[in-house]
């Protein structure tokens, strides 16, 4: 029974992270139309620049911080650069390219870190009852209230309503005044940062390495297609339904069982529901 | 431009010397063809999908993989060629539906995602279940179980028969009143239902066609190679192969061949190199950024009335 409750907040803390990741990655593809195969190596980038940050710091959440506006900038800035080249292209190009990226910061960070794992200690020690470690609870509170932030910014603020003009209507929002640059930059900088504090918040728990970002690639992708694309509130649902489902199959089978089994239930959800699966554009 | 009857005949001398040159090649060289013959069949497969129903499928290695899978745990497993031929039959067809399916039941954009997450699926499944599969030590196909009594040009030419036969097919498909319908899918899928076209069926058949095309090639390198690891159905393969399309220029179906045997050949020589991911990652990039209708695209002559250029499609 023990063991099942610390499952099921595992699976809490895994959903929430693969929250954090499919947002971004459905709010760029939403908006920018942007197939990101590289979102996975922006989380591991987020990873690895809080180590960094870290090592000169000494101080976890500092640097975490500070890794995620960083990996804001670096990641947008990547979109961004070929966004003008690519304009008009269709999926399939920004996918290869965005897939390019990613052999691109894969073998960066192996040759600036090497292949072995980086670890940072706990930030925080102690346990919550039923709940398992403290320092779980903490980033899964952070990740919701990052989440909440997001909402508040998408739906109250000045910008959040200029995003949301893009979104549905790129030519009425522009013919209005909306710069379409500003928002994609925006949208571009939300997104790659959301990645990249997931990816800071899960050093202390699965520490950081080159290809750390395949595995939570797949799964945001699968919430994404699932969730129904550019969705977010279906995105965040799915999200925490796969989170869970991982964790307590663990229990029972290999973990790579487990993410089959995980998409597979997923699959088959796409084929008993496909209005929730019908691309929003 | 070369009239179509011009082009035929340049095609008949270009496979004639194909068949007819490796005669004075030696045999390692004659291997490398055969398996060149082998990825260019599954780079036209693609090319089908990608250039033609503009469906770009970013899991084609498990229409490759999983027949030549499954002949080889047949052919592991039994002593009958008939046998391993049925199972790597009966895969294809279940591989390509199945994937057919699930990708065609999403938009556009879903396919792409959709066919990259079977290939994950399939290449974790492929490495987890050990017992099957042979796990990260691969798969070996019995000698007995294979071309290998044949003498190296003999194999060379069976698969290039098979291929220039497949291929054939293709090209074809391609000139077809079927081939004008997928262009037209491809440029305007709504104008297409407009007109009548059930745009949906079209998309599921050309992706269970090409995927059996694919899987006649997973079966020929089950019975050439030999070895089968968990790469041949895994995002990998599949997301290189849609490099070889854009490489050699989408549909143009013969420029994915030569894009295929361009970047294999690259590959065999750059592989060693210390940053070679970090290569083939720029190469990604360059491609799609610089050169995204192909570098060695032929100047075939456009088909009247349908516009194909890649930066309308959606």
């Amino acid at each position: 029974m023990e063991q099942i409750a610390a499952q099921l907040a595992n699976g809490l803390v895994v959903g929430t992270t693969i929250a954090l990741t499919a947002l971004g990655l459905t709010l760029v593809f939403g908006i920018l139309h942007i197939v990101n195969l590289s979102h996975g190596e922006f989380y591991m980038m987020g990873a690895y620049f809080t180590w960094a940050a870290h090592s000169v710091l000494g101080n976890f959440w500092a640097s975490a911080v500070l890794a995620a506006l960083a990996t804001g900038l670096v990641g947008g800035a990547l979109l961004l650069a070929f966004a003008g080249r690519l304009a008009g292209a269709g999926p399939l190009r920004w996918a290869l390219l965005t897939l390019g990226f990613g052999y691109v910061l894969r073998e960066l960070a192996h040759l600036l870190f090497g292949n072995d794992f980086k670890l940072v200690d706990l930030p925080l020690e102690g346990t919550v009852p039923y709940f398992g470690g403290l320092y779980r609870v903490v980033v899964m509170l952070a990740s919701i209230a990052l989440i909440a932030a997001l909402a508040l910014f998408l739906g109250k603020t000045r910008y959040g309503v200029m995003i949301r003009a893009i979104a549905s209507n790129r030519e009425a929002a522009q013919v209005a005044g909306v710069s379409a640059r500003k928002v994609y930059a925006w949208i571009a900088f939300i997104s790659a940062l959301l990645a990249g504090a997931a990816g800071a918040f899960m050093l202390p728990i699965t520490s950081a390495y080159p290809t750390m970002g395949l595995e939570i690639l797949i799964m945001a992708f699968v919430v994404v297609v699932v969730g129904g694309m550019g969705n977010i509130r279906g995105a965040l649902v799915a999200s925490l339904f796969a989170g869970l489902l991982q964790s307590v199959l663990i229990l029972v089978m290999k973990p790579s069982f487990a993410m089959i089994v995980v998409l597979c239930t997923f699959m088959l959800v796409l084929v008993l529901r496909r209005e929730g699966v019908r691309a929003a554009w | 431009m070369v009239s179509a009857a011009g082009r035929g005949a340049i095609a008949c001398a270009a496979l004639a010397a194909a068949a007819v040159v490796p005669f004075w090649l030696p045999p390692y060289f004659v291997y490398l063809l055969t398996e060149l013959v082998i990825w260019g069949l599954v780079a036209v497969s693609l090319d089908l999908l990608i250039g033609y129903a503009g469906l770009p499928s970013f899991g084609h290695a498990v229409f490759f993989g999983v027949p030549a899978y499954a002949f080889g745990i047949a052919a592991t497993r039994s002593e009958s060629l008939a046998i391993a031929f049925a199972a790597a039959l009966v895969a294809i067809a279940a591989v390509s539906v199945l994937v057919g399916y699930l990708a065609t039941r999403t938009g556009g954009v879903g396919y792409i995602i959709v066919t990259l997450l079977c290939s994950f699926a399939f290449f974790i499944g492929a490495i987890a279940w050990t017992g099957l599969t042979g796990g990260e030590n691969g798969l070996y196909v019995p000698a007995a179980m294979s071309m290998d009594a044949l003498p190296m040009h003999a194999r060379y030419l069976i698969v290039l028969a098979i291929g220039a036969l497949v291929g054939g097919f293709a090209w074809w498909l391609s000139r077809s009143a079927y081939g004008l319908a997928l262009l037209g899918i491809k440029a305007n899928e709504r104008r297409m239902q407009a007109m009548g076209y059930d745009t949906k069926k079209y998309k599921f058949q050309v992706t269970v066609l090409a995927g059996s095309i694919a899987g006649i090639a997973g079966v020929l390198y089950a019975l050439v190679v030999r070895t089968l690891s968990a790469e041949l159905v895994g995002p990998e393969l599949s997301t290189e192969a849609v490099i070889w399309v854009l490489l050699g220029g989408a549909q143009t179906l013969i420029g994915p061949v030569l894009g295929a045997a361009l970047f294999i050949s690259l590959k065999q020589i750059l592989n060693n190199i210390p940053a070679y991911p970090m290569l083939l990652g720029l190469v990604f990039v360059a491609v799609v950024a610089w050169a995204p209708s192909g570098l060695v695209k032929l100047r075939l002559p456009q088909l009247r009335g349908v516009r194909t250029d890649e930066r309308t499609q959606d």
